[in-house]
């Protein structure tokens, strides 16, 4: 299936013509923005444009296609196959991911618990089709780096948001699962609390995340990578976005069980990440066990310069810069992911 | 000998058509019962298995005899499809699926409704809700049964007589 037919299908079949023109840009579109009584917006390689009733793409607000609280309605119960109650968890955390991992975040009025967290979001009246890019090879300029005697080694993607660090874990995990010209494939585990590493439909990754990979999907991580330890006994863990003492315990449970981890932290420098992981460290009795900058064999730091996502450096357990080398040198394949 | 037999063939006739009347009756019951039967099992896909509409109907069409075997599985490739509005989906194939069965107009409208009690955004609601229609399809079929029980000799000994009194007149 096609960008364009898997877009399509986010849309009940009276609302698909007008999106036919719009969507031949698939491969360009980033976002699609949908608000009751607002203007249709699409983002296509950066621009905005509108979108018509007439299914044609203009500059200008004038004229453009205002979606109703009905149209919203049906787009949410086609894309929950028209059972709100089976995406329950997904609108609660305020998105859904639909086939081919595009995903789809949610706004409009919250319901809470009596103790104030949230229960669900009724009358969904802002949407946010967020499409996915898959880049196949974005890792192929890391792995060189990552391995110890054809062994996959611990390894956390450190980069401030909107850097390619998710992308570039899901490729990595596709290798490491696949297997590539450092090391045999392996078995994987992938915790995706956000669905965003394997953009699991109903369970199925849409993503391609590897022939030996399981996917534990919509999990909080801590008990993710522990459920995933005891059941289906991955040689490599893979989780995103860690942060807080709870997590770091986690990750060095699973390396005193031998397995290794392939994991991403917010931040920007070696400071930032150690201050990240170390979150709600202080005052906890076992917390001198877990040493926040010894978990990682490798650190891979990301950075965005003129829009463009690069690896900036690799460094080694000891804080020793690995790449680039005193040679120079370049990781390869990696691309503008944002 | 020709009156006798056309006093045979008028009675015989008569009680045909009040067995023909009780059958539909017995088909009724049996079809609203089938009813109730998809309606119970579309709660426990929903509230236990939290399957989607969808796929619920695509299991029921695997379990399910005709008429609705073909209808569930109709509404599931379009729902998977296409896309769409469901109501519409389902009544056009509903509509279809009933429209040789002896079902009054008012029973069908109990299976026709089902679209009107989804939208609950938890399982246990939306099984609920469905208990609304499972209550009125077992008030329809308990109204049957005893139509039934009670209608069945009486059409039976009216349809027999009839064809008794047909035949005096007629001699």
């Amino acid at each position: 299936m096609t960008k364009k037919e898997e877009l399509l299908r986010i849309f009940p079949g009276a609302m698909k013509k007008r999106w036919e023109q719009a969507l031949s840009f698939a491969d360009k579109l980033q976002e699609i923005r949908l608000g009751a009584g607002l203007p249709v917006r699409l983002c296509i390689s950066g621009m905005e444009k509108f979108l018509s009733s007439e299914g044609e793409l203009r500059d200008e607000e004038k004229g453009a296609w205002r979606i109703t609280e009905q149209e919203l309605d049906e787009i949410v119960g086609n894309i929950c196959r028209h059972s709100l109650y089976a995406f329950e968890n997904e609108i609660r955390q305020g998105f859904l991911t639909v086939p081919g991992g595009h995903r789809v975040g949610l706004a409009g009025q919250v319901v809470l618990n009596e103790n104030g967290s949230i229960r669900n979001i009724t009358r969904i009246r802002f949407l946010n089709i967020r499409i996915s890019h898959e880049i196949i090879g974005a890792a192929d300029g890391v792995m060189p780096y990552l391995y110890e005697e054809s062994r996959f080694v611990s390894t956390l993607l450190v980069s401030p948001p909107g850097c390619g660090k998710t992308t570039m874990l899901r490729d990595m995990v596709r290798q490491i699962s696949n297997g590539n010209s450092w090391g045999r494939g392996r078995q994987v585990g992938v915790v995706d609390e956000r669905s965003e590493i394997a953009g699991s439909f109903m369970g199925v990754p849409q993503n391609d995340v590897g022939i030996r990979t399981d996917v534990m999907d919509g999990c909080p991580k801590r008990e993710g990578m522990m459920l995933l330890m005891r059941s289906m006994n991955p040689a490599v863990v893979a989780v995103d976005e860690i942060g807080g003492f709870e997590d770091v315990k986690a990750v060095f449970q699973i390396l005193q069980c031998g397995s290794a981890v392939a994991a991403t932290l917010h931040g920007s420098s070696m400071e930032d990440m150690k201050r990240h992981m170390a979150a709600g460290y202080s005052g906890k009795k076992e917390a001198a066990a877990y040493r926040p900058g010894e978990l990682f064999e490798r650190y891979v730091f990301l950075e965005k310069r003129q829009g463009k996502c690069r690896v900036r450096e690799i460094l080694n357990r000891d804080g020793e810069r690995i790449y680039p080398g005193k040679a120079g040198g370049t990781c390869q394949n990696w691309q503008d992911v944002s | 000998m020709p009156k006798l037999a056309g006093c045979i063939l008028i009675i015989g006739g008569c009680i045909g058509f009040a067995g023909s009347v009780c059958r539909d009756m017995a088909e009724r019951l049996l079809l609203m019962k089938r009813i109730r039967n998809v309606y119970e099992n579309l709660k426990y896909y929903i509230a236990y298995q939290k399957a989607t509409i969808p796929e619920a109907l695509l299991h029921l069409s695997q379990e399910e005899g005709e008429p609705f075997a073909a209808a569930f599985g109709a509404v599931y490739n379009e729902c998977y499809g296409e896309g769409g509005d469901f109501s519409g989906i389902w009544h056009l194939h509903m509509e279809r699926a009933l429209s040789k069965t002896p079902l009054k107009d008012k029973e069908k409208e109990l299976f026709y409704a089902f679209p009107s009690c989804l939208g609950f955004m938890e399982e246990n609601a939306q099984a609920a809700a469905l208990d609304k229609l499972l209550r009125e399809v077992g008030h329809c079929v308990e109204a049957l049964e005893n139509e039934r029980k009670n209608k069945d000799r009486m059409v039976m000994s009216l349809g027999a007589a009839c064809g008794v009194l047909l035949s005096i007149l007629l001699l």
